[in-house]
């Protein structure tokens, strides 16, 4: 799918009542870049070019919906337009907003309906690219950028999954299953009773597990969120503490005894874990009894099939093992003696076993009951410690708060919530992720595993009842293939990805090198924990547009303030790179943003540029009427727009 | 014009069918199934004829054997 933005309309909105047509000739412009200053409306811009996109505005509140009117200003209505193509066929939105009431409609007209309807209605193949969730994807500022970074987020691999179309396995799996529920329910009103309770059970387990799945990531999604928060607020309460110049060494130290004590304690509890393996750790009984076992197994043998050959070799050798000459006799004993030394395939096996006994258990082995009385009794200690050291920071805390430092109390408050938040979010997946206890009511359970097994077997059970054997396997191996495909294509995109964002970001960030080490479900930075803004844009950039120019799906780059806190180097890389990587890149920018940018920009696209100057008719914009150029300029009562290039590269707020 | 699936999706479909002992005619199927829902809207019918397709070169005979294993 190829999507472009051809233009977009605003009247009666805070942004300015204008027309932006992007087309140059037969095709749009490849860039498209439009300069307003600082609150003329870009923001609103955005905003509605997402609702008209998305449909969203239906579940806007009337607040919001009024929201969208300039201040003081009555009209009652207001109207955003949007003219696209998917893959060369015309699609309009429009989105109308009653002020007065409090309520949005829109209207879409497609060649395919022959006119307009009077709802948002996009044509079946573009729908799923009209999500609010799709379309935030290419609309790129610098809070997705932070978001591809954030380990909280799942941002890069929503941006992969859609551009390189694995979704398409799911609707293949999606109409694999709903085939075979279909070839079930073939039946009809002849279907037997037993099939028909059994189906609906299918259904109420399904519908279960559907909605256990949704909450257990959910529950994953606000856990990493939690975490976040906590490890932001516990770097405030750090950061706050150290203020205080005369607990700020105590604090320090407390925390550095906290890391410490937490290291320990991991590493005893790794040894613990170690030892628990061994049985004879757990108590010298364990181990008698493996000596003992050991004894009245069977003398050592070797597996027929596999050490027969040796003894055959060994009979055409002249020299015996023992270097003694073997003659015609010694051959055909050693041929018939073999079978008093080769048993069954399990002798390997049973060999090992003994072996392991005599290493783990017999006089030389090193591990021992009293081995693990002592780690266990050092495992203690350190967990004593961690919470010493714990109790030591609390306390520095709970003096401060003591003493009426309010701004710590509110963090700690917070932190307390967080962390109870988190606790909860625990449990819940710790119920969903964990092992049945007993017979679960599967009306009630919140076990995922328990619904999942009783799923299968209802499966079976309609499966035998309704004849339909041969199309669930079939059913389920198409699943199964999807399911490993996406897996694997992800996996593959992903390194590629990485590699091609790195080799970029080289060029980009030449001065202040920065790579990715691996990209999950968001973007991992090697050898550090964080970036600053400028790399954040940057490896935001990379990868948007490595995906971009990767992916099948081809879609317009939305930018809102390009160039944002980058220096001017980094801005020229971006703007020699942008046009070589998307196939539509329209750019919100300000006057001071196109310093190297610009000319990186111009220099590299191949595609036709249009320049847009807009800004509002207010008394403090007057001396930029008084110098606008006498063609290009369209003026409303609320703003002048200026096409071309002259214009926007002279303009200054 | 829009372009065929990823080359990436196209080896993960056929790495799957190959470690679940599936044949190379089910990859190609599943595939071309693929390579036209990407390139347009398809009807029911068109779905169901590939899915037909699709599940005509499945081998079930050894499905079930690693669960008695």
């Amino acid at each position: 799918m190829k999507v472009d933005i051809v233009g977009w309309e605003s009247e009666g909105l805070r942004s300015p009542d204008m027309k932006i047509d992007l087309m140059a000739g037969d095709e749009p412009a490849q860039v498209a870049l439009v300069q307003m200053p600082n609150g003329t409306g870009k923001t609103t811009t955005l905003q509605m070019l997402t609702a008209t996109l998305t449909g969203a505005a239906l579940r806007w509140r009337p607040e919001d919906i009024r929201e969208m009117r300039r201040p003081a200003d009555s009209n009652e209505r207001g109207r955003f337009r949007v003219d696209l193509r998917a893959d060369g066929k015309p699609i309009t939105f429009e989105l109308l907003l009653n002020f007065a009431e409090g309520h949005a409609h829109y209207r879409t007209t497609t060649p395919a309906t022959g006119g307009v309807i009077g709802k948002w209605e996009p044509p079946p193949g573009v729908r799923r690219f009209l999500t609010a969730e799709f379309i935030q994807l290419f609309i790129f500022d610098g809070e997705f950028a932070e978001r591809l970074l954030s380990q909280s987020s799942n941002e890069a691999e929503r941006a992969i999954d859609a551009l390189c179309q694995l979704y398409l396995l799911d609707e293949v799996a999606d109409f694999a299953i709903k085939d075979w529920e279909q070839a079930v329910r073939g039946g009809g009103p002849t279907t037997p009773t037993g099939l028909t309770m059994a189906l609906n059970k299918f259904s109420k387990i399904k519908k279960r597990i559907e909605n256990l799945s949704g909450s257990e990531k959910e529950a994953q999604q606000k856990l990493k969120e939690t975490d976040q928060k906590i490890k932001e607020l516990d770097a405030g309460i750090t950061l706050h503490i150290s203020g205080k110049t005369d607990l700020r060494d105590q604090h320090a130290q407390a925390i550095e005894e906290k890391v410490t004590a937490h290291g320990a304690l991991e590493s005893k509890l790794a040894e613990t874990m170690r030892q628990i393996r061994y049985p004879n750790s757990l108590h010298p009984i364990f181990g008698n009894a493996l000596i003992s076992l050991k004894q009245n197994l069977d003398r050592l043998k070797l597996p027929e099939a596999t050490s027969r050959q040796f003894f055959v070799e060994l009979a055409e050798e002249d020299l015996c093992i023992c270097g003694r000459p073997l003659d015609e006799h010694s051959r055909k004993e050693i041929i018939v003696r073999s079978k008093h030394y080769l048993g069954l395939e399990e002798a390997g096996s049973i060999n090992a076993l003994k072996k392991d006994i005599e290493t783990y258990c017999g006089e030389g082995s090193d591990i021992s009951a009293q081995g693990l009385t002592l780690t266990t009794t050092e495992m203690l200690e350190a967990m004593k410690a961690v919470h010493l050291a714990e109790q030591k920071e609390s306390n520095l805390k709970r003096s401060l708060i003591d003493s009426g430092d309010e701004e710590l109390a509110g963090m700690e408050a917070d932190r307390n919530k967080l962390a109870s938040l988190m606790g909860d979010l625990k449990d819940l997946l710790d119920t969903i992720g964990g092992e049945p206890v007993g017979d679960e009511d599967l009306d009630t359970t919140h076990c995922l595993k328990a619904l999942r097994v009783a799923k299968k077997e209802t499966e079976a059970k309609i499966t035998k009842i309704s004849g339909t054997l041969k199309h669930k396997e079939q059913t389920d191996m198409l699943m199964e293939i999807s399911d490993r495909a996406k897996k694997f294509a992800r996996m593959e995109i992903r390194d590629a990805i990485r590699d091609e964002c790195n080799s970029m970001l080289l060029k980009v960030l030449g001065n202040d090198p920065l790579q990715i080490k691996d990209i999950g479900e968001s973007l991992n930075i090697q050898n550090q924990s964080g970036a600053s803004v400028g790399q954040t844009l940057s490896v935001g950039y990379t990868f948007l547009m490595s995906l971009l120019s990767r992916g099948n799906n081809q879609f317009p780059l939305v930018v809102d303030s390009p160039c944002g806190s980058l220096g001017v180097g980094r801005r020229e890389a971006i703007g020699g790179l942008i046009p070589q990587l998307c196939t539509q890149f329209i750019t919100f920018i300000i006057d001071v943003e196109r310093e190297a940018f610009l000319p990186a920009l111009e220099k590299s696209s191949k595609g036709g540029i249009k320049y847009f100057t807009a800004f509002r008719n207010t008394p403090q914009t007057k001396h930029l009427q008084s110098a606008l150029p006498a063609d290009g300029v369209t003026q409303s009562a609320s703003a002048t727009l200026v096409e071309g290039r002259d214009y926007f590269i002279n303009f200054k707020e | 014009m829009r372009l065929s699936i990823n080359e990436e999706l196209k080896r993960g479909i056929q790495r799957a069918a190959g470690e679940l002992d599936q044949s190379d005619k089910l990859s190609q199927r599943l595939i071309a199934w693929l390579n036209e829902m990407g390139q347009r809207e398809l009807t029911k019918q068109e779905h169901s004829r590939h899915l037909v397709s699709v599940q005509s070169a499945v081998d079930t005979s050894n499905i079930g054997e690693d669960d008695e294993s």
